[in-house]
């Protein structure tokens, strides 16, 4: 690219989908025209019941899973169309993540490196910090295989940061953390939202999405039920409405509508 | 990242995978049991060869023979079995589609999601399903040497003629197997309509089959009639032995064409497939997650039928209920009992037809031979897919055995349970095959004979292809464990199965008899043993899970 042209991908939204929609074979309709913009640095709770289509819009943003209709752009990059540029710039963490049963902790983090070609030092630096953050030090030459569910979701995460993507989107991160590593996980996103990195979580905890969230998207039924800030979700529960009844109370709504 | 950074990770993997496997108790057990087996057979084979004193082996086997209930036929029907299931499991090795075989449910988390392009992923996972397949014929010719060793004595098949038939058949695999993936990318670049689609990927199923068939073509001279195919060759050769028929040469000259025109074809398809890939990436990517999470319906058709659970008086038969109601209502069921279905008709239509074409047609005596080998040739495509379904009570067993922790149910009757159920499927096809080849070879004995012998054939046949890891690779801890076992243990295994025959040929009768008495019961203790492995396997792994 000449110095003069603009790399799309420098002030674009970090996610922008266009009235995504996906069908699936046994005509469930999981997703209806959904359209999100979420801008850089940012953690961005994306909150919804089961079965609303979380997982499946996670998929389509990630490249997983393609869209029946609409488009989806990372970071102004088409993910169907340029979908090895795009993917750079994303990282994913399912809701469920399966691991390489016969690779030690270690030579997991060091495939990342490969995979992502992340030059050595670079590697080296951010595996000790993380390592050492998500205290998985005496971990590193067991087989990912014999890990407990929480460490390795912890090993996951190491393993998804040492390539810092410019977009996270995690898939219930804090589900088999146990409240030390969510600790840590909370106040990691912080810290890498601060750095200008846009983070999508969905979670069920209304709790976690108030504390560590600026921005909300509820959906039900694949549709987008309500969004904003969590400044507006804020004021709208004032006057002894707690979070719980407010988010259920448009649940409810949406499902008359 | 590049293909060859990929290809480099996958093989590190595998070796990290096998030297995890190595370490495990289980593993080094059924390999110290194998061996043990084999010493035992080989000890047999000199006691019975160099030791047995001769003037006794007549009326020995005189004995048996006049007890009417075996015979050389019935050596040689047990020999014929086995030689079948064999060639079902490489005709299995031969078609498949690479990627899928050895995506794993974690590539789709890590590989999938990161910049890497389909083609480069598609090319890593077919490099690494190589050595897996070679490994597989090497078996297979293993299996057979003792029985080229006979031929070269009897007929001239020369070994090195084998060793060339073997690659062959190794290539013949691979551009099969290319040649499949291909037709995946075009049917999904494609954008027909769904019965067109299949219809489409049916026919090239028959032209595959039909052209290796053709490629691989010494002449068999039946009935008078040349006929150059090759499996009709083995199953000609097969049944002429069982009815003392004369055998047909090998053509050194067809087989070194076929092997240029493989060597051709090979890079073509090669590149074909890699083409093809790039072009339907996110379609080929959607795909093998839905594949490898198991979305989707997980009922089929069968359920329908109406069949419900209904309360038993004991866990036992509960726990039998379940694995029949469960077992109806797996998806592909349906493909399942048609083709028993299928085999049955066709074994009643083969023996109310042979006496009609006999009456009306004024047709030389070995036509009747092209009966058999039709049906030989049937069985070959049909019950690896019917075979590999009896490893159903296998699978899902988390959910059986987090009940009946809970349940009053002991696991000695788990386990028997389980294994009645295993033994549905194996003895379902054995029974038209026996009743048939009884009724060609007119003896009626042959039938409790086969019985005997071919379900655990069957299940000889699908825990090899269990151990192909071809169907169910990005399954639980006890599912990956067990296919290496079994892989190595293979060749042992054939060896019980074919050591007898090889006596029995070499004029040795009654140590043959002797040999194959005591190769079912090895056969009966090795399935009791491996429904027993894994269901040990399975409960530590659910412990783990706790």
């Amino acid at each position: 690219m000449s110095s003069t042209e603009k790399d799309p991908t420098e002030d674009s939204p970090a996610i922008e989908t266009f009235h995504l929609s996906k069908l699936f074979p046994q005509r469930v309709l999981a997703v209806n025209r959904l359209n999100l913009k979420i801008g850089r640095g940012v953690i961005h709770a994306l909150v919804g019941p089961n079965g609303a289509g979380k997982t499946t819009t996670m998929q389509m943003l990630v490249g997983l899973s393609r869209p029946t209709r609409g488009s989806v752009f990372i970071c102004g990059l088409d993910m169907l169309r340029e979908a090895w540029r795009a993917k750079e710039h994303i990282g994913f963490l399912p809701d469920s993540p399966s691991a390489y049963e016969s690779l030690r902790v270690d030579e997991f983090l060091r495939f990342i490196a490969s995979l992502y070609q992340i030059p050595k030092d670079v590697f080296e630096e951010r595996r000790v910090r993380y390592v050492e953050l998500f205290e998985i030090g005496s971990y590193l030459h067991k087989y990912m295989g014999s890990l407990s569910r929480g460490m390795l979701q912890r090993s996951l995460l190491c393993g998804l940061l040492i390539r810092k993507p410019t977009v996270l989107v995690m898939d219930e991160p804090h589900y088999s953390l146990d409240p030390e590593g969510g600790y840590v996980l909370k106040q990691l996103l912080r810290d890498l939202a601060k750095e200008g990195h846009t983070i999508l979580l969905s979670t069920h905890v209304l709790s976690i999405a108030e504390e560590i969230c600026q921005e909300f998207t509820i959906i039900s039924q694949g549709v987008k039920v309500a969004e904003g800030t969590v400044k507006d979700l804020r004021s709208h529960i004032e006057g002894g409405v707690t979070l719980e009844e407010y988010y259920i109370s448009i649940l409810q709504r949406s499902e008359q509508d | 990242m590049g293909t060859r950074t990929l290809i480099r990770w996958e093989y590190r993997r595998l070796l990290s995978y096998l030297r995890n496997v190595l370490h495990r108790p289980a593993f080094l057990v059924v390999q110290i049991v194998s061996f043990a087996i084999v010493g035992l057979v080989l000890f047999l084979l000199w006691f019975l060869i160099f030791v047995f004193p001769e003037e006794m082996r007549a009326p020995l086997y005189w004995l048996f023979v006049d007890s009417g209930l075996l015979g050389p036929n019935s050596i040689l029907l047990a020999y014929a079995i086995a030689s079948l299931i064999t060639i079902q499991q490489i005709f299995k090795a031969l078609l498949g589609c690479p990627l899928a075989e050895e995506v794993e449910a974690a590539d789709v988390d890590i590989i999938f999601t990161a910049p890497v392009r389909a083609n480069s992923i598609f090319i890593a996972k077919y490099a690494r399903s190589i050595p897996r397949r070679l490994l597989f014929f090497i078996y297979a010719g293993v299996a057979f040497l003792p029985v080229i060793v006979f031929f070269s004595l009897e007929y001239g098949a020369s070994f090195n003629l084998f060793a060339l038939a073997i690659f062959m058949m190794f290539l013949l695999g691979e551009v099969g197997a290319l040649a499949t993936h291909s037709l995946y990318c075009i049917r999904k670049s494609a954008t027909k309509p769904r019965f067109f689609s299949r219809l489409f990927r049916l026919l090239f199923y028959f032209g595959l089959v039909f052209g290796a068939l053709i490629l691989l073509s010494p002449v068999v001279p039946i009935g008078g009639l040349g006929l150059p195919l090759p499996i009709f060759t083995l199953a000609y050769l097969i049944v002429a032995l069982c009815t003392n028929g004369q055998l047909a040469p090998f053509d050194p000259f067809t087989l070194n064409i076929t092997l240029v025109f493989l060597i051709i074809l090979y890079p073509v398809f090669l590149f074909l497939a890699r083409h093809l890939t790039n072009a339907v990436g996110p379609e080929l990517f959607e795909d093998l997650v839905t594949t490898t999470q198991r979305k989707g319906p997980v009922v089929g058709v069968l359920s329908r039928i109406g069949l419900s659970f209904q309360v038993a008086g004991s866990p036992f038969r509960t726990l039998l209920r379940k694995d029949i109601v469960t077992g109806l209502r797996k998806p592909g069921k349906a493909f399942y009992w048609a083709g028993i279905a299928v085999n049955y008709i066709i074994v009643l239509f083969l023996i109310l037809l042979s006496p009609i074409i006999h009456l009306v047609l004024p047709l030389p005596g070995d036509i009747f031979v092209f009966a058999p080998t039709l049906y030989s040739l049937l069985l070959i495509l049909i019950t690896p897919l019917l075979a590999i379904t009896a490893a159903d009570p296998f699978r899902g067993e988390y959910g059986s055995l987090y009940l009946i922790r809970l349940a009053q149910i002991t696991p000695i009757k788990v386990a028997l349970g389980k294994f009645l159920m295993y033994l549905v499927t194996p003895v379902l096809i054995a029974i038209p095959f026996a009743f048939y080849f009884a009724l060609i070879l007119g003896n009626l004995n042959l039938i409790i004979v086969a019985l005997a012998i071919l379900p655990h054939a069957v299940v000889l046949s699908t825990a090899m292809g269990i151990s192909m890891g071809s169907r169910y690779p990005y399954a639980t801890q006890t599912q990956t464990q067990i296919p290496v076992s079994l892989m190595i243990s293979y060749p042992v295994l054939s060896w019980i199965i074919i050591a007898p025959v090889a006596v029995l040929l070499l004029g040795f009768f009654a140590g043959g008899i002797a040999l194959m008495l005591l190769a079912s019961l090895i056969l009966s203790a090795y399935s009791v043993g491996l429904l027993l492995i894994l269901l040990g396997l399975a409960a530590r792994a659910f412990k783990y899970i706790e």
